[in-house]
């Protein structure tokens, strides 16, 4: 992996690291406060942000989740990403 | 046995808590106050309120 493609990945990475944990987060307030309306439009903005650069990381670098792959179409390229050991994101 | 004895038993401190028995207080957050997903994924917490300074060195020791 060459490095220009290598930060590409990286940035696309954070994003989709950065609106998980921001998912994470208001899931866990959101159990306790279930009615918290603004907690909720906080939940839904980065699922949709989360979900956006999950696409996008997959579009254009490899699968992240086994779940959104087509192992018959495509092969079984989740494996294909580099491990974090091995210079991964 | 009534709450009044339990406390006496247990020792009452400041605060009203007994001995033994630990509390997590419920948290009212405000949601205009939360960070943005970056920086919540540095601080470790989308909470202002929970973001305090944990210090790792040698003063706590005694």
């Amino acid at each position: 992996m060459i490095k220009t493609q290598n930060s590409a990945r990286q940035k696309c990475m954070r994003n989709v690291q950065s609106a998980s944990f921001a998912v994470d987060e208001a899931r866990l307030y959101l159990d306790t406060h279930p009615n918290d309306e603004k907690a909720k439009k906080y939940f839904d903005k980065y699922n949709t942000l989360r979900k956006k650069a999950l696409a996008e990381y997959e579009a254009n670098f490899s699968p992240i989740l086994s779940d959104d792959i087509n192992a018959a179409k495509d092969g079984w390229t989740w494996t294909d990403e580099p491990y974090p050991w091995n210079e991964g994101v | 046995m009534d709450n009044n004895n339990i406390s006496q038993r247990a020792g009452q401190h400041s605060g009203g808590q007994v001995l033994a028995i630990s509390y997590v207080p419920i948290q009212h957050a405000d949601f205009d106050k939360v960070y943005d997903d970056e920086k919540g994924l540095v601080m470790g917490t989308i909470f202002p309120e929970l973001d305090l300074p944990f210090l790792g060195s040698e003063r706590s020791a005694k």
